[in-house]
Protein backbone atom coordinates (compact mmCIF):
# COMPACT_ATOMS: atom_id res chain seq x y z
CA UNK A 1 0.00 0.00 0.00
CA UNK A 2 0.74 3.42 -0.86
CA UNK A 3 0.03 6.93 -0.59
CA UNK A 4 0.62 9.77 -3.06
CA UNK A 5 -0.31 13.27 -2.99
CA UNK A 6 -1.45 15.58 -5.61
CA UNK A 7 -0.45 19.20 -5.04
CA UNK A 8 -2.30 22.25 -6.36
CA UNK A 9 0.42 22.92 -8.80
CA UNK A 10 0.03 19.56 -10.45
CA UNK A 11 3.19 18.35 -8.69
CA UNK A 12 2.95 14.89 -7.28
CA UNK A 13 4.71 13.73 -4.34
CA UNK A 14 4.42 9.50 -3.64
CA UNK A 15 5.45 7.98 -0.66
CA UNK A 16 8.13 6.01 -3.03
CA UNK A 17 9.87 9.00 -4.02
CA UNK A 18 13.84 8.28 -3.56
CA UNK A 19 14.79 11.70 -4.74
CA UNK A 20 13.11 13.42 -1.82
CA UNK A 21 15.58 15.19 0.49
CA UNK A 22 13.16 13.36 3.86
CA UNK A 23 13.09 9.92 2.01
CA UNK A 24 14.30 8.07 4.94
CA UNK A 25 14.82 3.99 5.40
CA UNK A 26 12.36 3.29 2.23
CA UNK A 27 9.93 6.35 2.21
CA UNK A 28 9.30 9.42 2.48
CA UNK A 29 8.03 10.14 5.93
CA UNK A 30 4.61 12.00 6.40
CA UNK A 31 5.93 14.79 7.51
CA UNK A 32 7.27 15.72 4.18
CA UNK A 33 3.18 16.03 3.24
CA UNK A 34 2.76 19.86 2.20
CA UNK A 35 -0.44 19.80 3.65
CA UNK A 36 -1.61 23.43 2.69
CA UNK A 37 -0.85 22.27 -1.63
CA UNK A 38 -1.98 19.06 -0.96
CA UNK A 39 -5.55 19.45 -3.59
CA UNK A 40 -6.05 14.91 -3.42
CA UNK A 41 -4.34 12.09 -1.75
CA UNK A 42 -4.50 8.85 -3.28
CA UNK A 43 -4.65 5.38 -1.51
CA UNK A 44 -3.16 3.01 -3.52
CA UNK A 45 -2.49 -0.60 -3.72
CA UNK A 46 -0.42 -2.83 -6.81
CA UNK A 47 -4.41 -2.53 -9.09
CA UNK A 48 -6.28 0.22 -8.35
CA UNK A 49 -5.88 3.92 -5.84
CA UNK A 50 -8.69 5.40 -3.80
CA UNK A 51 -8.92 9.22 -4.09
CA UNK A 52 -9.76 11.75 -1.44
CA UNK A 53 -10.74 15.11 -2.58
CA UNK A 54 -9.67 17.91 0.48
CA UNK A 55 -10.71 21.40 0.78
CA UNK A 56 -8.69 23.53 3.05
CA UNK A 57 -10.11 25.44 5.73
CA UNK A 58 -8.33 27.84 8.05
CA UNK A 59 -7.77 26.09 11.89
CA UNK A 60 -7.77 22.77 10.55
CA UNK A 61 -5.11 20.42 10.72
CA UNK A 62 -4.54 17.66 8.10
CA UNK A 63 -2.44 14.86 8.95
CA UNK A 64 -1.90 11.12 7.54
CA UNK A 65 -0.58 8.44 9.78
CA UNK A 66 -0.40 4.23 9.20
CA UNK A 67 -1.66 2.07 12.05
CA UNK A 68 -0.67 -1.19 12.25
CA UNK A 69 -2.46 -4.46 14.14
CA UNK A 70 -0.12 -7.75 14.83
CA UNK A 71 -0.70 -10.57 15.83
CA UNK A 72 1.62 -12.59 17.63
CA UNK A 73 2.46 -15.05 15.21
CA UNK A 74 3.10 -12.52 12.62
CA UNK A 75 0.18 -12.08 11.11
CA UNK A 76 -0.32 -8.29 9.94
CA UNK A 77 -2.60 -5.48 8.95
CA UNK A 78 -2.17 -1.76 8.08
CA UNK A 79 -4.00 0.71 6.86
CA UNK A 80 -3.91 4.56 6.52
CA UNK A 81 -5.83 7.09 8.47
CA UNK A 82 -6.22 10.66 7.51
CA UNK A 83 -6.92 12.77 10.27
CA UNK A 84 -8.58 16.54 10.52
CA UNK A 85 -7.73 17.60 13.98
CA UNK A 86 -7.63 21.53 15.38
CA UNK A 87 -4.04 20.88 17.36
CA UNK A 88 -2.37 17.21 17.71
CA UNK A 89 -4.31 14.19 16.20
CA UNK A 90 -4.30 12.14 19.26
CA UNK A 91 -6.41 14.53 21.62
CA UNK A 92 -8.25 17.22 19.16
CA UNK A 93 -9.10 14.82 15.78
CA UNK A 94 -12.41 15.32 14.76
CA UNK A 95 -12.99 13.38 11.74
CA UNK A 96 -10.56 10.85 10.84
CA UNK A 97 -10.60 8.14 7.29
CA UNK A 98 -9.43 4.73 7.65
CA UNK A 99 -8.65 2.90 4.52
CA UNK A 100 -7.37 -0.37 4.00
CA UNK A 101 -5.51 -1.96 1.16
CA UNK A 102 -8.32 -4.97 1.17
CA UNK A 103 -10.66 -1.86 -0.09
CA UNK A 104 -12.72 -0.90 3.16
CA UNK A 105 -13.08 2.92 4.24
CA UNK A 106 -14.44 3.74 7.45
CA UNK A 107 -15.00 7.66 8.42
CA UNK A 108 -15.21 8.43 11.79
CA UNK A 109 -14.91 11.14 14.59
CA UNK A 110 -12.20 9.18 16.66
CA UNK A 111 -8.44 9.13 16.31
CA UNK A 112 -9.12 5.78 17.92
CA UNK A 113 -11.94 3.97 16.76
CA UNK A 114 -13.16 0.88 18.38
CA UNK A 115 -14.57 -0.31 15.76
CA UNK A 116 -11.44 -0.35 13.22
CA UNK A 117 -9.53 -1.92 16.02
CA UNK A 118 -12.56 -4.79 16.52
CA UNK A 119 -12.10 -5.34 13.05
CA UNK A 120 -8.55 -4.82 12.60
CA UNK A 121 -7.63 -7.59 15.02
CA UNK A 122 -10.23 -9.74 13.75
CA UNK A 123 -8.03 -9.97 10.37
CA UNK A 124 -5.10 -10.68 11.90
CA UNK A 125 -6.66 -13.54 13.78
CA UNK A 126 -8.66 -14.80 11.22
CA UNK A 127 -11.65 -14.69 12.59
CA UNK A 128 -15.11 -13.86 10.48
CA UNK A 129 -17.55 -11.59 11.64
CA UNK A 130 -19.64 -8.25 10.70
CA UNK A 131 -18.14 -6.34 7.72
CA UNK A 132 -16.03 -2.83 8.56
CA UNK A 133 -19.07 -0.31 8.25
CA UNK A 134 -17.97 2.54 5.84
CA UNK A 135 -19.51 5.59 8.17
CA UNK A 136 -18.86 4.77 12.23
CA UNK A 137 -22.28 3.77 13.78
CA UNK A 138 -20.70 4.61 17.04
CA UNK A 139 -20.89 8.26 15.59
CA UNK B 1 6.67 -0.11 2.54
CA UNK B 2 5.74 -0.05 6.44
CA UNK B 3 8.26 -0.65 9.38
CA UNK B 4 9.16 -3.87 10.55
CA UNK B 5 7.79 -4.54 13.62
CA UNK B 6 7.39 -7.58 15.71
CA UNK B 7 7.42 -8.77 19.45
CA UNK B 8 9.92 -9.45 21.10
CA UNK B 9 9.87 -12.02 24.34
CA UNK B 10 12.97 -11.83 27.16
CA UNK B 11 14.53 -15.11 29.10
CA UNK B 12 17.16 -15.67 31.10
CA UNK B 13 18.38 -14.76 34.55
CA UNK B 14 18.98 -10.97 33.42
CA UNK B 15 16.58 -10.85 30.04
CA UNK B 16 19.57 -11.06 27.64
CA UNK B 17 17.99 -13.82 25.61
CA UNK B 18 15.26 -12.24 23.49
CA UNK B 19 12.97 -14.42 20.62
CA UNK B 20 10.79 -12.44 18.16
CA UNK B 21 7.37 -14.13 18.74
CA UNK B 22 6.60 -14.10 14.94
CA UNK B 23 6.26 -17.50 13.89
CA UNK B 24 3.58 -19.39 16.13
CA UNK B 25 2.22 -18.53 19.33
CA UNK B 26 3.38 -18.19 22.78
CA UNK B 27 2.08 -20.80 25.79
CA UNK B 28 2.23 -20.18 29.22
CA UNK B 29 3.65 -22.79 31.10
CA UNK B 30 6.29 -23.06 34.36
CA UNK B 31 9.17 -22.95 32.07
CA UNK B 32 11.16 -20.01 31.06
CA UNK B 33 10.53 -20.31 27.14
CA UNK B 34 7.89 -19.22 24.40
CA UNK B 35 7.63 -22.90 23.41
CA UNK B 36 3.97 -24.00 21.96
CA UNK B 37 4.61 -27.60 23.47
CA UNK B 38 2.80 -29.91 25.94
CA UNK B 39 5.72 -29.90 28.59
CA UNK B 40 5.77 -27.84 32.23
CA UNK B 41 2.03 -27.04 32.52
CA UNK B 42 0.63 -24.79 35.03
CA UNK B 43 -0.53 -27.35 37.97
CA UNK B 44 -4.28 -27.45 39.07
CA UNK B 45 -3.93 -26.53 42.64
CA UNK B 46 -5.71 -28.34 45.18
CA UNK B 47 -6.82 -25.04 46.51
CA UNK B 48 -5.99 -20.88 46.25
CA UNK B 49 -4.45 -20.49 42.45
CA UNK B 50 -0.88 -21.15 40.81
CA UNK B 51 0.82 -19.09 38.49
CA UNK B 52 2.65 -19.10 35.56
CA UNK B 53 6.28 -18.01 34.39
CA UNK B 54 6.09 -14.46 33.04
CA UNK B 55 5.76 -13.29 29.45
CA UNK B 56 7.80 -10.46 28.97
CA UNK B 57 7.06 -8.67 26.06
CA UNK B 58 8.63 -5.54 23.76
CA UNK B 59 8.28 -3.96 20.63
CA UNK B 60 10.58 -4.08 18.21
CA UNK B 61 11.77 -2.75 15.22
CA UNK B 62 13.70 -4.76 12.93
CA UNK B 63 14.36 -1.94 10.68
CA UNK B 64 14.39 1.44 11.36
CA UNK B 65 11.22 3.34 10.48
CA UNK B 66 10.72 6.23 8.34
CA UNK B 67 8.76 7.97 10.51
CA UNK B 68 7.91 8.04 14.33
CA UNK B 69 6.41 5.16 15.00
CA UNK B 70 4.21 5.43 18.48
CA UNK B 71 0.22 4.68 20.11
CA UNK B 72 1.49 1.37 21.28
CA UNK B 73 -1.44 -0.72 22.24
CA UNK B 74 -2.00 -4.45 23.47
CA UNK B 75 -6.00 -5.16 23.52
CA UNK B 76 -8.17 -9.02 23.44
CA UNK B 77 -11.35 -9.65 22.47
CA UNK B 78 -12.76 -9.27 25.84
CA UNK B 79 -14.08 -12.53 26.59
CA UNK B 80 -11.63 -14.93 28.65
CA UNK B 81 -11.95 -18.05 26.56
CA UNK B 82 -9.46 -20.13 28.64
CA UNK B 83 -12.15 -21.83 30.73
CA UNK B 84 -13.43 -21.56 34.17
CA UNK B 85 -10.71 -20.99 36.63
CA UNK B 86 -8.38 -19.88 33.96
CA UNK B 87 -7.03 -16.05 33.76
CA UNK B 88 -4.64 -13.83 31.95
CA UNK B 89 -3.38 -10.43 33.68
CA UNK B 90 -1.22 -8.29 31.87
CA UNK B 91 1.05 -4.84 33.02
CA UNK B 92 2.96 -2.75 31.17
CA UNK B 93 5.73 -1.79 32.92
CA UNK B 94 8.57 1.61 32.30
CA UNK B 95 12.04 1.00 33.20
CA UNK B 96 13.32 2.39 36.28
CA UNK B 97 16.91 3.97 35.54
CA UNK B 98 19.44 6.24 37.81
CA UNK B 99 22.48 6.86 39.25
CA UNK B 100 23.04 5.18 42.88
CA UNK B 101 24.22 8.22 45.55
CA UNK B 102 25.62 4.80 47.23
CA UNK B 103 26.37 1.37 47.87
CA UNK B 104 27.22 -1.73 48.82
CA UNK B 105 28.12 -5.29 47.69
CA UNK B 106 23.67 -6.38 48.22
CA UNK B 107 22.33 -2.86 48.34
CA UNK B 108 21.62 -0.01 45.65
CA UNK B 109 20.67 3.55 47.44
CA UNK B 110 19.10 6.23 45.43
CA UNK B 111 18.37 9.51 47.69
CA UNK B 112 16.37 10.65 44.94
CA UNK B 113 14.30 8.59 44.75
CA UNK B 114 10.73 7.66 46.20
CA UNK B 115 9.82 4.12 45.62
CA UNK B 116 6.85 1.83 46.90
CA UNK B 117 8.01 -0.52 49.27
CA UNK B 118 8.95 -3.53 47.69
CA UNK B 119 7.47 -2.82 44.27
CA UNK B 120 10.90 -4.16 43.15
CA UNK B 121 10.73 -7.12 44.26
CA UNK B 122 11.83 -10.26 42.08
CA UNK B 123 13.19 -7.54 39.78
CA UNK B 124 16.40 -8.04 37.83
CA UNK B 125 18.55 -4.89 39.32
CA UNK B 126 21.20 -4.40 36.33
CA UNK B 127 24.01 -1.96 36.83
CA UNK B 128 24.63 -0.56 33.34
CA UNK B 129 27.43 1.82 33.55
CA UNK B 130 30.05 2.64 36.25
CA UNK B 131 31.11 0.39 39.26
CA UNK B 132 29.70 -3.07 39.00
CA UNK B 133 28.51 -2.61 35.29
CA UNK B 134 27.51 -5.68 33.36
CA UNK B 135 26.47 -7.41 36.34
CA UNK B 136 22.65 -8.05 37.53
CA UNK B 137 21.06 -9.40 40.64
CA UNK B 138 17.23 -10.21 41.45
CA UNK B 139 15.63 -7.89 43.98
CA UNK B 140 14.32 -9.47 47.47
CA UNK B 141 12.69 -5.83 48.84
CA UNK B 142 13.18 -2.12 48.38
CA UNK B 143 12.04 1.09 50.48
CA UNK B 144 12.04 4.60 49.36
CA UNK B 145 15.70 4.79 48.43
CA UNK B 146 17.49 1.25 48.75
CA UNK B 147 16.85 -1.83 46.77
CA UNK B 148 17.94 -5.26 48.32
CA UNK B 149 19.56 -8.05 46.23
CA UNK B 150 19.32 -11.61 46.81
CA UNK B 151 23.14 -12.26 46.13
CA UNK B 152 26.10 -10.10 46.41
CA UNK B 153 27.68 -8.30 43.89
CA UNK B 154 31.21 -8.82 42.72
CA UNK B 155 32.21 -5.32 43.92
CA UNK B 156 30.35 -2.94 46.08
CA UNK B 157 28.07 -0.50 44.30
CA UNK B 158 29.23 3.10 44.67
CA UNK B 159 28.20 6.81 43.21
CA UNK B 160 29.02 6.10 39.81
CA UNK B 161 26.74 2.78 38.95
CA UNK B 162 24.09 3.34 36.62
CA UNK B 163 21.22 1.13 37.47
CA UNK B 164 18.28 -0.08 35.42
CA UNK B 165 15.38 -2.10 36.94
CA UNK B 166 12.71 -3.14 34.16
CA UNK B 167 13.03 -7.23 33.50
CA UNK B 168 11.28 -9.26 35.96
CA UNK B 169 13.16 -12.87 37.25
CA UNK B 170 10.59 -15.29 35.39
CA UNK B 171 11.51 -18.18 37.56
CA UNK B 172 10.29 -15.98 40.75
CA UNK B 173 6.59 -16.66 40.16
CA UNK B 174 5.89 -20.11 40.00
CA UNK B 175 3.67 -19.67 43.19
CA UNK B 176 3.38 -15.95 43.36
CA UNK B 177 1.35 -13.31 41.57
CA UNK B 178 2.40 -11.00 39.62
CA UNK B 179 1.53 -7.56 41.28
CA UNK B 180 0.01 -4.52 39.58
CA UNK B 181 -1.53 -6.30 37.01
CA UNK B 182 -5.05 -6.00 35.81
CA UNK B 183 -7.11 -8.75 33.67
CA UNK B 184 -5.80 -8.62 30.57
CA UNK B 185 -9.29 -9.45 28.98
CA UNK B 186 -10.14 -6.04 30.46
CA UNK B 187 -8.15 -4.36 27.50
CA UNK B 188 -10.07 -4.43 24.48
CA UNK B 189 -10.57 -2.78 21.10
CA UNK B 190 -12.51 0.03 23.22
CA UNK B 191 -10.25 0.65 26.28
CA UNK B 192 -7.14 -0.45 25.37
CA UNK B 193 -3.80 -0.67 27.47
CA UNK B 194 -1.72 1.89 26.61
CA UNK B 195 1.98 0.70 26.40
CA UNK B 196 4.14 4.24 26.79
CA UNK B 197 7.10 4.74 24.15
CA UNK B 198 8.30 5.34 20.33
CA UNK B 199 11.30 4.60 17.96
CA UNK B 200 12.43 7.16 15.43
CA UNK B 201 14.53 6.77 12.41
CA UNK B 202 17.43 5.89 12.40
CA UNK B 203 17.13 4.00 15.63
CA UNK B 204 16.64 0.16 15.75
CA UNK B 205 15.41 -2.28 18.28
CA UNK B 206 13.14 -3.08 21.45
CA UNK B 207 11.44 -0.01 22.49
CA UNK B 208 8.20 0.83 24.50
CA UNK B 209 7.26 -0.40 27.74
CA UNK B 210 7.73 -3.95 28.74
CA UNK B 211 4.46 -5.83 29.02
CA UNK B 212 4.11 -8.66 31.46
CA UNK B 213 1.35 -11.27 31.31
CA UNK B 214 0.87 -13.91 33.65
CA UNK B 215 -2.17 -16.94 33.53
CA UNK B 216 -3.82 -18.08 36.86
CA UNK B 217 -4.95 -21.42 37.59
CA UNK B 218 -7.30 -21.84 40.03
CA UNK B 219 -8.49 -24.71 41.78
CA UNK B 220 -11.64 -24.84 39.74
CA UNK B 221 -9.83 -25.08 36.29
CA UNK B 222 -10.01 -28.14 34.70
CA UNK B 223 -7.38 -30.92 33.42
CA UNK B 224 -6.46 -30.26 30.06
CA UNK B 225 -5.01 -27.43 27.22
CA UNK B 226 -6.37 -24.13 27.24
CA UNK B 227 -7.90 -23.25 24.18
CA UNK B 228 -6.68 -20.26 22.27
CA UNK B 229 -6.55 -16.99 22.76
CA UNK B 230 -6.07 -13.85 20.46
CA UNK B 231 -3.80 -11.04 21.81
CA UNK B 232 -3.60 -8.18 19.62
CA UNK B 233 -0.92 -5.34 19.28
CA UNK B 234 -0.83 -2.15 17.52
CA UNK B 235 0.93 0.88 16.91
CA UNK B 236 1.39 3.92 14.65
CA UNK B 237 3.58 5.60 11.88
CA UNK B 238 2.82 9.08 11.81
Amino acid sequence: MQWVAYYTDGAVLSQDDTTHPLYAGDEVPFRAIEWDRVTQLGFRTDDSEHTVVLARETGWRLALRRRTFLALDGQSLSCFILTISTDDPVTTTHWAYYWFPTGETHACARFDCSVVRAWGARQVHTITGDALPSQCPED
Amino acid sequence: MAATVNITSYHGATGSTTNNVDGGNLRFKVADNDTADALNPVPIPAAGTNYSYLKQLRFNAGTTPSNTIDNLKFYTDGANGFGTGVGLAVKAVTEETGTATSGTTTTLTDTGASWTTDQFQHYVLEITAGTGSGQARTVTSNTATVITVGSAFGVALDNTSVYRLVYVDPTAFLVTQLTGASDAFGYTSGSALTVAGSIDNPSTGAFGDHMQLQVSVASTASPGTSPNETLTFSYDES
